[in-house]
């Protein structure tokens, strides 16, 4: 089966559970934490969501990222949120490291989300590049309660 | 005079029954007091117990009381089957506070059990004092605490650490004094930290009478003020303040 | 003159902290020994308060587990709540109630440990922050502090055992820096100063977000 890397001028789209949303310390959110990009130990590659892989207009897209990650068997939960990146940035940044990660962003499709994709030779142990990418490369914020769950 | 942060970790009223309460009194206790706090817990003890002819240590619980404590986890009470306690955590907000919910909550427990006779009334006060190094390494306890730990000259070097209990009787009220101090492990970084634990008791002519017991209590507590002024240094006292 | 010396301790553990240091000593046999045992024994004991616990197994559910460290870290400010002021250290009680709360907890995330949250605690102390910090958790139990002030972050991952990882991003004139280091505690302060924490930790500095 041919690999389909995401365009560089696409979009991921990363759930953000609560515990990992930046806040001010009357819990309003202002952001994404570098944790929000952390590989868990069993993981081999971070998960995201392709908002190109939905037709429309860069809302409509993003839109329906979120509402297939809704549908998937995530847990997406009322104070949650979406960090949007950009595919080039992101590969850029990784690359721009000193330790010079080259990260591949595949689309594999899972049951549960056809538009899953899969972050591969994401750095495990690289907290300043995630923090990095969690204020200027993936820092595009969604809150999941500003987000109707039928179309606008 | 107050302290502006009194080095109170913890303050206990604890009236320990004569005779064994039973589970549906402290249910109904606890029931009937519920709603003024956030949560409830059981109080359970763990015993462990090795089989030297099996090899194998068996753990048996027991359930001993109902806790109840406030959203902040400061305010606890706790019906056992043995005893009635009511404690205050840090930050200590003063007996004016502190009498009134225990009162409230013995009066709330004598409607439910009833006639309750006791064996020991105790009002005990941990007390923490935190002593920053500012650079030393060497604290002289004496700066501190009017409680003197005495070990030879000889010796050479100073002591690391030190546990002291004293036990006498309290000279007024027929009550007991269990004096405890020593250092503990500081909490905070940059500072040396000794307790001192004070817990006033009387185990004889109990009063049967709800004023008579509560007036007792407030003279413990006069007490127990008393010793600690008694023991702390201003040097201390001036930690308390800042 | 009664001297302590106090010994310096690198990495403090959590599970001692605030409680008599006693010294066993070695093993003996007669009646004197055993009693002696039993009174070091005693001062180790908890008071009336703690004499008790609410669950004698290890909690089951992740509600379990939330409520209890939720719990656990609530007694554990208490140590410590003396040196706190009480309106700070209420709101920092909602932020972790907030944080902890089961309908946004994250399933998979064990929740912070009381190792993380008592080094969280000892960083408080010892940097006194007027301002308190946002919180958030790592994937693995670690308790994550952070402070933002327009483009200013600092983040700090509360590691076990007095441990900071810590990680900024500051603009100091006009250009962009970035650091990031593993600290113990003793020595945070010092290895955030080139980088003008007051930026951080005093409200003059602070624009509320909308």
């Amino acid at each position: 089966m041919p690999i389909t890397y995401l365009p560089l001028e696409h979009h991921v789209v990363r759930y953000v559970p609560w515990s990992r949303l930046r806040k001010d310390e009357d819990d309003n959110v202002i952001g994404v934490l570098g944790a929000a990009f952390k590989l868990r130990a069993q993981e081999d590659y971070l998960s995201a969501t392709w908002a190109e892989f939905f037709q429309g207009t860069r809302a409509d897209c993003i839109f329906s990222a979120i509402k297939a990650i809704r549908a998937s068997s995530f847990s997406v939960t009322p104070r949650s949120g979406f960090a949007i990146g950009n595919v080039g940035r992101v590969k850029d940044a990784c690359l721009a490291d000193k330790q010079r990660h080259r990260i591949r962003i595949i689309h594999e499709p899972e049951d549960d989300n056809k538009a899953h994709s899969a972050l591969r030779g994401w750095p495990r142990d690289n907290d300043p590049l995630l923090d990095l990418l969690a204020e200027d490369m993936w820092s595009e914020t969604v809150l999941n309660k500003d987000v109707p769950h039928s179309n606008p | 005079m107050p302290y502006k942060r009194p080095p109170i970790t913890e303050a206990i009223i604890e009236l320990q029954f004569a005779r064994p309460s039973d589970q549906s009194t402290i249910e109904k206790a606890a029931r009937r007091i519920r709603e003024e706090y956030t949560f409830e817990d059981p109080d359970s003890a763990v015993n462990l117990s090795f089989d030297a002819s099996t090899n194998k240590t068996e753990v048996q619980t027991a359930w001993m009381g109902t806790r109840l404590s406030s959203s902040d986890r400061a305010d606890i009470l706790i019906f056992r089957t043995t005893a009635f306690v009511c404690s205050r955590l840090a930050p200590y907000g003063g007996w004016e506070a502190f009498r009134p919910r225990a009162a409230h909550a013995w009066d709330v427990w004598k409607r439910a059990a009833g006639p309750t006779p006791l064996a020991r009334i105790g009002v005990r006060y941990i007390n923490r004092i935190d002593v920053p190094l500012a650079g030393n390494v060497l604290i002289d306890v004496d700066h501190y605490l009017n409680l003197s730990t005495r070990s030879p000259e000889a010796l050479g070097e100073p002591m690391t650490a030190y546990t002291m209990q004293i036990v006498r009787p309290l000279g007024a009220d027929d009550c007991h004094l269990i004096l405890t101090s020593g250092t503990v492990a500081s909490p905070l970084i940059g500072f040396a930290s000794f307790a001192l634990d004070l817990d006033i008791f009387r185990a004889t002519n109990l009063p049967m009478r709800d004023d008579e017991l509560w007036a007792l209590i407030d003279r413990i507590r006069g007490h127990k003020n008393r010793v600690f002024e008694s023991c702390v240094t201003d040097r201390a006292r001036a930690l308390f303040d800042q | 003159m009664s001297a302590v010396q106090i010994p310096r301790a690198v990495r403090a553990d959590h599970a001692h902290l605030g409680r008599a240091v006693i010294q066993k000593p070695s093993a003996g046999v007669s009646g004197i020994s055993k009693e002696i045992a039993d009174r070091l024994k005693r001062f180790a004991e908890p008071s009336p308060t703690f004499l008790g616990s609410r669950n004698v197994s290890p909690p089951k559910s992740l509600e379990e587990q939330l409520y209890d460290g939720l719990a656990a870290f609530k007694v554990t400010t208490a140590t410590i709540a003396m040196h706190l002021e009480r309106e700070w250290r209420s709101r920092l009680f909602l932020q972790l109630d907030s944080l902890l709360a089961l309908d946004d907890w994250d399933v998979e995330d064990p929740p912070p440990s009381t190792g993380s949250f008592s080094t969280f605690l000892r960083m408080l102390i010892l940097l006194r922050p007027a301002r308190r910090p946002g919180l958030g958790a790592t994937n693995d139990g670690i308790l994550i502090a952070t402070w933002t002030s327009d483009d200013d972050r600092l983040t700090i991952d509360c590691l076990d055992k007095d441990i900071a990882r810590w990680h900024l991003a500051v603009t100091i004139e006009g250009e962009r820096e970035r650091a990031a280091g593993i600290t113990p505690l003793l020595r945070l302060n010092e290895v955030l100063l080139p980088y003008g924490p007051q930026r951080w930790f005093e409200h003059a500095h602070y624009v509320s977000s909308p």
